[in-house]
């Protein structure tokens, strides 16, 4: 018996070979990066880079990193899947670097034990709650999300002016938002829940989210079919972050204007982080030294509307960066002990079952 | 690790059924182990994973999943989108596969516009919808106008909105099983129906139901089953319809992995207990077709009204079925603005070609795909054709066993599938050889050959039992061994009925999205991710341009390759009907 075992393993070996033989040769050629499996040699001269920032910005840093230093930048933008795959690879990382997403997703994170500890020289210049207390997370870029309007449909006096008016029945019908795919949708509704919440109580953050979900017009699964809703008058005011709203606005030419809230503005803090066990350690601390020092923060500032993390870098910046943006009151690790509970409240209460994208 | 040694056992029970014959034997061997790996192992896995850390005392998180309203309505809308796409799949692909068999002249181009709904990903298809039935689309715009309506005459959303799509992107499967299956209608039985006076009714009740029956069912089954599992058209269009698949994502990206696997249990068995009945209903009216027969085409001559209905039919379904793939056509020619603003599109440019043949990025996902989506035909081919052989002649009674674990995947949707894998192959395993294999390159070919298995399996099955036992007793008696006699007689006779599933299979894996997007990593990046990235980060007219190339690209491979196809797909005019198999 254990004879006829060890050749029914033999033969599995030889058909999952043959299987996968072409798949394997693929891997080596299709990755011009010289080797999945650098860690025999001295010095990585590869990062790989887990993202949810567009490719244009990816390939910018990807470019400068690699003139700077020689390493060759390995980058994919999984967007909503990002932590799932960070904390799924765990035991096996293929990644160095996890870049974007919100803070309370990297708390979660790193109670799991996903990063590794890093000290980049300009860690200290960042506050206290923009990093994680044992170096394992920095926060690099602000985010604003923000309400928004389509200015032929809406002027300046009818727009909503804080987050309040959103639950206003004169806006019935039309506000139109992300579904919970979006991650900067999900902060919002977190951060909205827990500023009511401060204010009146459980039952004032529920009833600010059914309101709200009474005059929403539509929940779209793509950013680019909300936009599009906006831009064709099937909606006049969205949801969104600041550079979506700028990108639309400028290189798509929408007729669009960001609402500063009276309340202040979500502001959802992209960190990055080095992944624990990394392929490539050696690079994705050189990496993370990179992308959040000044200068690659004002590149991306100005390049890419991206607010910067660290106060030295906003001299670089644009103007309407450096201006006091109000921020909506927030606590990252209470939302992060709650967000579980609290998206799946939104999710799985508040939604309502008869709304779908094109009715209503 | 009690499992592993449960799986020991299972495949030393295997070697008992095996029969001794050497390479054959290893053969067998292989694959069980393969099938066992890769399908039966996760799905364990995740049932165990769904009971959460406590054992069966975990089956409590089940009564509480169907105790909540929101759970069973989730359970609810999933069924009834199943049971309507069923239906609505079978009338538009019966509807087609008539046509197309009985009354078309330009076949071959007809098959592969027919085939285009399945080459890019639902995403792209949908915004297509959307441009031309959303709120503010050109054809509701224009019904608006014609009927001088207040307001939108419909709605694209919701229920219909899911089932309008998925009818759409799967009609395929009723349309080629029953295009097939409508050549081997008897003459001599419709002839027998008539000269015992039986009417129109009785001719498609006694002789054509019967032969298109077991086709009916496979392709209920194989739609229903992709219906609960399509992720697309209801995280697109459904809004808060809510069906198993969207929850599933909603639980994990809310890191509930319990619940996820609960729901990805319920939408498993849901799969399963379809599959079980309709197969065991297909084998109750399953019937040895006369090998004699002469096939029958019906001369319509004097029906002159029934034939008018048909081509008024064929013409309103050909324009749904091309009319989005027209308009992607004509979005990836329309600046992005354009397209964000105006419900009909006027700024022409090249731009978005221009940035898809100068980004860098553009061809290493195209290659990926093309590389991938062979490797998961070939693989599959490699491990279902020979079980097929086997299992046909009835003698190996383990190739039997081996065939219905690689038929499983089929009551699987793609994300229980990608699922079941990232719990299995995030940690080093027996059947990887120790490695991991989330983030590689493999791992996508993987879940794609996983997916393509049971298609191909059920194409080998249709093409194994056109190869007759005597030619190849004949070449056995001749002195060929058994290696010769596949390759030079069975083979030959069955690829016209392979290279048909082949291509199906090829197509879909290009266009997959929903496995791509959780299995992809930085060295396989599909076509179908780089498409809807672009679609992310509001570059909509490259999408469009991305898409263009890839049905382009995959019309000129189906152009090529259904020139060899004359079995299944009938293309060569003169061999289809009225004459001897």
């Amino acid at each position: 018996m254990p004879k006829k075992l060890l050749l029914a393993l033999a033969a599995g070996t030889l058909a999952l070979t043959l299987a996968l033989a072409g798949c394997g040769n693929q891997e080596s050629s299709s990755s011009n990066s010289s080797d999945n499996a650098a860690s025999d040699q001295p010095a990585s001269d590869t990062v790989v880079v887990y993202s949810t920032h567009p490719e244009k910005m990816l390939t910018a840093l990807a470019d400068e990193f690699t003139a700077e230093t020689g390493i060759n930048v390995e980058f994919v933008n999984l967007k909503g899947e990002l932590a799932d795959r960070v904390r799924s690879e765990k035991a096996n990382p293929q990644a160095d670097i996890m870049y974007g997403g919100d803070i309370s997703i990297y708390l979660q994170l790193a109670e799991d034990g996903c990063f590794a500890q890093t000290t980049p020289t300009w860690a200290n210049e960042l506050p206290s709650d923009y990093k994680g207390a044992n170096g394992d997370w920095y926060a690099t870029i602000k985010t604003p999300v923000m309400m928004f309007y389509n200015t032929t449909e809406l002027d300046a006096a009818s727009a909503p002016k804080d987050w309040s008016d959103l639950t206003d029945s004169a806006y019935q019908g039309k506000i139109v938002a992300r579904d919970y795919i979006s991650s900067s949708m999900r902060a919002a509704v977190c951060n909205l829940i827990y500023f009511n919440e401060q204010e009146g109580g459980e039952s004032a953050a529920m009833n600010y989210l059914k309101g709200l979900d009474a005059n929403i017009k539509n929940y779209y699964n793509s950013g680019s079919m909300m936009f599009k809703a906006i831009g064709n008058g099937e909606a006049a005011i969205g949801i969104s972050t600041m550079n979506d709203i700028i990108d639309n606005r400028d290189n798509n030419g929408m007729p669009l204007q960001y609402i500063n809230a009276e309340s202040g503005e979500v502001i959802v803090c992209d960190c990055v982080a080095a992944i624990n066990n990394a392929p490539h350690a050696d690079a994705a601390a050189k990496f993370l030294e990179f992308v959040g020092s000044k200068d690659t923060e004002a590149m991306l500032a100005n390049e890419f509307n991206r607010m910067p993390a660290l106060d030295s870098a906003l001299t670089d910046s644009p103007d309407w960066m450096k201006a006091d943006i109000k921020t909506l009151p927030a606590n990252w690790s209470v939302i992060a002990e709650n967000q579980t509970q609290w998206l799946d409240d939104w999710q799985n209460t508040i939604y309502s079952d008869d709304k779908t994208v094109a009715s209503k | 690790m009690n499992i592993s040694t449960q799986m020991t056992a299972k495949i030393s029970q295997k070697l008992r059924l095996i029969p001794r014959k050497g390479a054959l034997g290893l053969f067998l061997i292989a694959v069980a182990f393969l099938a066992v790996g890769y399908i039966l192992y996760p799905i364990i896995r995740t049932a165990i994973l769904s009971l959460g850390d406590q054992g069966a005392a975990g089956l409590g998180g089940y009564l509480d999943f169907f105790g909540k309203s929101v759970n069973q309505t989730a359970v609810l809308n999933t069924l009834a989108v199943g049971i309507m796409s069923v239906v609505t799949c079978g009338i538009v692909g019966s509807i087609m596969a008539i046509y197309v068999r009985f009354f078309c002249r330009h076949r071959r181009i007809i098959q592969i516009l027919l085939m285009s709904p399945v080459m890019i990903p639902g995403v792209i298809i949908v915004v297509a919808f959307m441009q031309l039935y959303g709120e503010s689309g050109m054809a509701t715009r224009i019904i608006q106008t014609l009927f001088n309506l207040e307001g939108p005459p419909f709605t694209f959303g919701g229920f219909w909105g899911i089932v309008f799509v998925i009818t759409y992107t799967q009609y395929v499967y009723f349309y080629l099983n029953l295009y097939t299956a409508l050549q081997f209608i008897d003459k001599n039985v419709v002839e027998s129906v008539q000269s015992l006076g039986g009417g129109r009714w009785a001719i498609l009740r006694d002789a054509i139901w019967p032969v298109i029956r077991p086709a009916v069912i496979t392709s209920a089954l194989t739609t229903f089953v992709s219906a609960i599992g399509s992720y697309s058209a209801p995280a697109l269009i459904g809004g808060s319809y809510r069906v198993l698949t969207t929850q599933i994502v909603m639980a994990k990206t809310n890191f509930n992995m319990t619940l996820a696997s609960i729901e990805v249990i319920v939408l498993l068995l849901m799969g399963i207990i379809a599959t079980l009945g309709l197969t065991a209903l297909r084998r109750h009216y399953e019937k040895a077709t006369s090998t004699r027969a002469v096939y029958w085409s019906p001369q319509f001559s004097h029906g002159h009204f029934w034939r008018g209905l048909l081509a008024a039919l064929i013409a309103i379904q050909m324009t749904l079925v091309l009319l989005p793939v027209v308009v992607i056509f004509y979005l990836s020619c329309m600046s992005t603005s354009s397209i964000m603003m105006e419900p009909f599109p006027t700024d022409f440019t090249w731009e978005n070609y221009q940035s898809v043949f100068t980004n860098p990025r553009t061809f290493q996902p195209l290659e990926n795909s093309l590389i991938m989506s062979a490797w998961a035909v070939l693989a599959g081919l490699i491990l279902t054709v020979p079980i097929a052989l086997m299992a046909r002649r009835g003698k190996s009674r383990s190739a039997g066993v081996i065939g219905w674990m690689l038929m499983l995947p089929w009551c699987m949707p793609a994300s229980v599938i990608a699922i079941d894998l990232i719990n299995v192959f995030a940690q080093p395993n027996v059947f990887s050889f120790g490695r991991s294999l989330l983030g590689t390159f493999e791992i996508l070919p993987i879940a794609y050959t996983i997916m393509a298995l049971p298609l191909l399996l059920s194409s080998s099955q249709v093409a194994a039992s056109g190869v007759r036992a005597h030619t190849e007793d004949a070449s056995r008696s001749l002195g060929a061994g058994p290696l010769r006699t596949f390759v030079f007689v069975a083979l030959p006779a069955m690829i016209g009925g392979i290279l048909s599933g082949a291509i199906l299979v090829f197509v879909r894996t290009m266009g997959e999205y929903t496995m791509s997007a959780l299995l992809y990593g930085v060295y396989n990046r599909p076509i179908s991710v780089s498409i809807v990235t672009n679609m992310q980060e509001y570059h909509i007219g490259v999408a469009m341009a991305y898409g263009t190339l890839v049905i382009l690209l995959c019309c000129i491979l189906l152009f090529v390759l259904l020139k060899f196809d004359h079995q299944r797909f009938g293309l060569e005019e003169s061999t289809s009907s009225n004459v001897e198999p």
